[in-house]
């Protein structure tokens, strides 16, 4: 399945970003697999430790790491602030 | 709307000419102006999202305020912190914040506490308030007031704010099945997520606290339709969405239930081989007066029980009327250990107790 991104904040460089995923790939998952494929790529260096805390959304809902995404979305990506 | 009629007093006009322009809403009108003005709201931060907050809680006519602070105004605020002006530089936010507001809507009690917020601080403030703000900086504010009001059951709206972005939820904690800040922001921020390490732009901060007072006031004349969900702004893109929580079903911050805790009496306690008596009231009642063989403890114990007591030990936990100890020991208890109520709390025992003059 295709997974695209959507980025809010610090991960708004990775909007548009596109992964080809297995179905039934867990929130946790796709995380991990998002964070392998940017590894290696120096524009994302910024960007790569704020995804371990990040927290992904479908349009609608909040999705926590145990959650499953049986077919093609966009997910947003909402990273952690905590300024005020 | 009734017009102002010659029987009523110069007060009830000048209330009514205040609050005219919402009250006609009608959603609002007389009732829940009533209501706003008999509520109690905490905002824990006197930064940015509160200058806005607060603008907008002070002039709807809520009815009293509790601004807690221990930072002093910084001239490298002033880009966002919209309270305060150079005259304030060097002068605690929560005691200038509350100056401002005072001259904005004299009709508005307004408290300033000059103290960090935390746990030792937070339980006793969040128990006696109708809702919180969170207008903090720091992830430890926030777990601590996501923490006092998952104890007290109590609501609070969450903000944050960073570079062009922030974020908004009001989160009804009173409602069992809502979920708590711990069930979508499960791990600390990777590094200094804050205004000072990443910087921050004041129209954000301002934008995501008029939401918040917005939320606040929707929360507080009774209207639940934008609860429990996560408002995310980008003011670089414009645009903004709002995002559905729900509640982490391994989430170890909500308590389900408060039937059937145990309670015991001080007499009952006589009998006991063992037990560690524990009073969690604030240091100055404490000072007052104290049941024998107990010691003081602050509700904050909680987080960080395991360094200092054994799950095999029987703690018996008391305050005044037993508001605050029923929840300390329901989450005791939820961390498996042998808690229980001291029947009555102090003020059933305050006949035995050891005092300051004694």
């Amino acid at each position: 399945m295709q997974i695209y991104f959507h980025g809010f904040g610090a991960t708004r460089i990775l909007s548009g970003y596109m992964l080809e995923i297995d179905p039934l790939t867990s929130i946790a998952g796709i995380r991990k697999k998002l964070m392998q494929s940017i590894e290696a790529q120096e524009k994302y260096a910024s960007v790569y430790d704020i995804l371990s805390t990040t927290v992904f959304a479908t349009e609608q809902q909040v999705f926590s790491d145990e959650q499953l995404i049986v077919s093609d979305t966009t997910l947003h990506l909402l990273p952690p602030v905590c300024g005020g | 709307m009734d017009k102002p009629y010659l029987g009523q007093s110069c007060l009830e006009q000048g209330y009514l000419a205040r609050y005219l322009a919402q009250q006609i809403l009608p959603e609002i009108g007389k009732i829940g102006q009533d209501k706003l003005m008999a509520s109690k709201v905490l905002v824990v931060g006197c930064g940015g999202l509160a200058a806005s907050a607060l603008t907008y809680l002070t002039a709807a006519g809520v009815g009293e305020l509790t601004l807690i602070d221990d930072d002093v105004v910084e001239l490298g605020n002033l880009n966002r912190q919209i309270l305060f002006t150079e005259a304030d530089v060097g002068q605690n936010k929560a005691e200038s914040a509350k100056l401002r507001l005072s001259q904005q809507n004299q009709h508005v009690k307004i408290n300033a506490i000059t103290q960090k917020f935390n746990l030792a601080n937070g339980l006793s403030l969040v128990n006696c308030h109708d809702l919180v703000l969170d207008c903090s900086d720091a992830y430890s504010s926030k777990l601590a007031i996501n923490y006092c009001c998952s104890l007290t059951r109590k609501p609070w709206v969450y903000a944050s704010v960073l570079g062009w972005d922030g974020q908004a939820a009001l989160l009804t904690l009173h409602n069992r099945h809502a979920p708590c800040y711990k069930c979508w922001q499960e791990s600390a921020p990777h590094g200094l997520r804050n205004c000072e390490a990443n910087g921050v732009l004041g129209a954000a901060v301002s934008t995501v606290g008029s939401h918040q007072a917005g939320l606040a006031l929707q929360y507080l004349l009774g209207y639940l339709h934008n609860a429990n969900c996560l408002w995310v702004f980008d003011l670089w893109a414009m645009e903004q969405k709002k995002f559905q929580l729900s509640k982490r079903h391994n989430c170890k911050f909500h308590s389900d239930k408060l039937e059937n805790l145990p309670f015991c009496s001080y007499e009952e306690l006589r009998l006991w081989d063992e037990y560690i008596l524990l009073d969690i009231r604030s240091g100055d009642e404490w000072d007052i007066g104290h049941l024998p063989q107990a010691r003081h403890v602050s509700p904050g114990i909680l987080m960080e029980v395991e360094k200092y007591y054994k799950t095999t030990q029987n703690l018996v936990i008391y305050c005044n009327q037993n508001t605050l100890s029923q929840l300390v020991v329901e989450n005791l208890r939820n961390l498996g250990y042998r808690a229980f109520v001291l029947d009555g709390g102090y003020q059933a025992y305050a006949h035995l107790a050891v005092r300051k003059l004694d």
